[in-house]
């Protein structure tokens, strides 16, 4: 009898405990189901949103605006095939010449010469020009050679 | 047992009455089922039709040319309206674009379900959101936009308020199916050959030529030769397809597959390809062209009279009218007819666009046709077909249907069918780069680029007759010559001459350096570098001795 009476109340009891345990299973499925929904019309309204952003940015970069806007803006105008060169064929830059030090060297002139003088004229423009990399190594030859060409023939040259 | 009394009479009436109405509601609902309430189904209908979703189309690189974006539809269900009248007045109220007595006359309308305004503004939205009336909803529903507006038109063609395809690549998407009807599923982006930058540059192109020359139209096509893709699709005036009602306009139409137009000298270089290819012509041949050729009461001349013996090559760069028809003649019609309708010119010409039209060809075909259809009078073809022609001309001889689709090279090589043999093909790149350099196609010698292509006049038929001072000019052009990569066509319809032209209006003034600008804006785009080092244009080997220098 109290066996019974025991296995009874064990009984109600695992009933009341599945039933919570059920209830708490359907309540959380409701609730993901719910949170899934939800999930699934913020996506949805994230992927108008995006097809909206992009159209805009679409919208804000064909070229027909780009151009009205850089003719607006810009000092550039279109390139020209001859301004346009494959990589691959531009030259190697030259590799620097220190020709003052050059000449300095051949005249066996290492050691520098204590003189007495001003100071040299500080020269904005050439000192641009060498920080460019742009003094052109030898351009005393090039010079001269080109008076020695103007003097020889150069008066005579529409005689050619 | 069950005690027989006075109620049990009373209890059977009232089990017989539950089970008559449940049956009613049951039988109401299986009858809703098969045919809804007109008012629940108008409604059905309306959403239905609103779901219809179309894929992004994209350009080649990916940029979005067509896309949907969600806007909704105000509706209104007049059977549940309490006051129609001040309901409308409201409504018009809130949208002033509304016509307020058609509105008056639609909400006292007996119905279940009208539209009151499709494709509204948020803020009209929240406006009639706000006014609260009863009987007033609103529906999402997908809007086409074209953020490019009418940069491309023709080719994307347009869809009506339904969402449905009604012209252009759009009418195609809903052909093949790649459209959502009941709004769901992800739709993949549909990406085309076109190039957004360089059909802008031709278009801009154009619109200055336009401007410039004073014509009523101009057209241009910008194909890949190795793989018949559409890069550049323009046919000015253009419309926007954001307002699909102006592509009905007539002037607006698709000039390039809709139009069929007596292509001039452009389509003598498939008179030399038929010719050269058939062994009946060599390179070196030399034609008499000292006279005009009469033929019954037709005299044929050139445009620019050289009055003397030409070789082959001459006569393309010096367009000879008389030198093309005596080619085509040796022949023979019925190689000319053979030999046209390989290369497509006779028939339809089917891409995916729905536009196209019908080649225009004389019904009883002599040899006059052959001698005027020579140098492009007397056949009407669209350009889009003479540019799949030219480019199979140049490309050593393989026909390639254009399309507006991205293709790769081995798809082409499958569709592609041979035309004429590789050398002929190399024959004819001669000629075209020959005409580049020094004949009518030298304004559009873009340097480093290698230009070569064929000019067209072609006199308009008014009232009848030609008209000398009415033309329809043509340019085809390839590039780069040696390699040929781009096939470009340029139309112009009724250019006027200029100051700048010495008053001529011949293709080769103004086709021709239209086509040239266009090439050096969209070869850089293409990807292809200039080559100043390019070996210089010579006959194929065996005609170098004979032929020499042509000038």
């Amino acid at each position: 009898m109290k066996i019974t009476r025991v296995v009874n109340v064990l009984a109600v009891g695992l009933l009341i405990g599945a039933a919570v345990y059920v209830y708490k299973i359907k309540y959380q499925a409701t609730w993901q189901a719910e949170e899934v929904a939800r999930l699934e019309r913020q996506i949805a309204r994230e992927k108008t949103a995006i097809a909206v952003l992009n159209a805009e940015w679409a919208h804000l970069l064909r070229p027909d605006r780009i151009q009205i806007l850089t003719e607006k803006n810009l000092d550039l105008k279109p390139v020209n095939s001859e301004q346009r060169i494959a990589l691959a064929s531009l030259p190697m830059r030259p590799g620097r010449v220190d020709s003052i030090a050059d000449t300095i060297s051949s005249l066996g002139l290492e050691k520098p010469l204590e003189i007495e003088a001003t100071p040299p004229r500080d020269d904005a423009i050439a000192r641009t020009i060498e920080a460019m990399g742009l003094a052109l190594p030898g351009a005393g030859d090039r010079v001269k050679s080109r008076m020695k060409q103007v003097g020889s023939d150069g008066p005579a040259g529409g005689a050619r | 047992m069950m005690r027989m009394g006075p109620s049990s009479g009373r209890v059977k009436l009232a089990m017989v009455s539950f089970a008559a109405v449940y049956l009613a509601i049951g039988g109401r609902l299986v009858w809703l089922g098969v045919e809804p309430d007109p008012q629940v189904k108008e409604r059905i209908d309306a959403e239905a039709s609103l779901a219809m979703r179309r894929p992004v189309v994209m350009d080649r690189a990916g940029r979005q040319l067509a896309t949907d974006i969600q806007t909704s539809s105000i509706f209104a269900e007049p059977r549940n309206m309490i006051d129609a009248d001040e309901a409308a007045e409201l409504l018009t109220r809130a949208m002033p674009g509304l016509d307020a007595d058609e509105l008056h006359k639609r909400l006292n309308k007996d119905a279940g379900f009208v539209w009151i305004k499709r494709e509204i503004t948020p803020t009209e939205q929240a406006a009639v959101h706000r006014l609260g009336i009863p009987g007033v909803g609103f529906l999402n529903e997908q809007r086409r936009i074209y953020p490019n507006g009418p940069i491309v038109s023709h080719s994307l063609g347009s869809v009506n308020v339904d969402n449905q395809g009604i012209a252009g690549f759009e009418q195609y998407l809903d052909r093949v199916g790649q459209v959502s009807k009941d709004g769901k599923g992800d739709l993949k982006p549909v990406e085309l050959a076109l190039d957004l930058n360089v059909q802008h540059a031709v278009r801009d192109e154009l619109y200055k030529g336009l401007k410039e020359f004073d014509a009523i139209a101009t057209s241009g096509i910008v194909m890949d030769v190795e793989t018949g893709e559409i890069v550049a699709f323009v046919s000015v005036p253009d419309y926007d397809p954001n307002q699909p009602a102006e592509a009905l306009k007539p002037n607006n139409i698709n000039r390039l597959s809709v139009g069929v137009y007596e292509m001039g000298s452009t389509f003598k270089a498939l008179t030399l390809a038929m010719a050269l290819d058939s062994g009946k012509v060599r390179l070196t041949d030399r034609f008499d062209a000292r006279s005009a050729m009469q033929y019954g009461r037709f005299r044929i001349d050139d445009f620019h009279p050289t009055r003397r013996i030409l070789s082959v090559p001459e006569v393309f760069i010096h367009s000879s009218n008389i030198g093309t028809a005596k080619i085509a003649l040796a022949v023979g019609v019925e190689g000319h007819k053979a030999f046209l309708k390989k290369l497509g010119q006779l028939d339809r010409l089917r891409t995916e666009l729905p536009e196209s039209a019908m080649p225009i060809v004389p019904r009883n075909w002599g040899e006059l046709n052959t001698v005027t259809i020579s140098y492009g009078h007397g056949l009407s073809v669209t350009p889009l077909q003479t540019l799949m022609a030219t480019a199979a001309l140049m490309n050593g001889g393989q026909m390639i249907p254009p399309t507006f689709l991205k293709r790769s090279k081995e798809d082409a090589a499958k569709l592609a069918k041979t035309v004429i043999r590789p050398e002929t093909s190399a024959q004819m790149r001669y000629l075209f780069r020959l005409n580049g350099e020094k004949g009518s196609a030298k304004k559009a010698d873009i340097p480093g680029y290698r230009v070569g292509g064929k000019t067209g006049t072609a006199e308009k038929v008014v009232n009848g007759r030609y008209s000398s001072d009415k033309v329809m000019n043509a340019f085809t052009a390839v590039f780069p010559m040696d390699a040929p990569r781009y096939a470009v066509l340029v139309m112009f319809d009724e250019p006027k001459g200029t100051k700048a032209t010495h008053g001529f209006r011949t293709s080769g003034w103004n086709a021709a350096p239209v086509a040239g600008r266009i090439v050096s804006r969209v070869a850089p785009l293409l990807g292809l570098q200039p080559d100043f080092d390019a070996p210089p244009n010579l006959p194929p080997a065996q005609y170098a001795a004979a032929l020499g220098d042509p000038h």
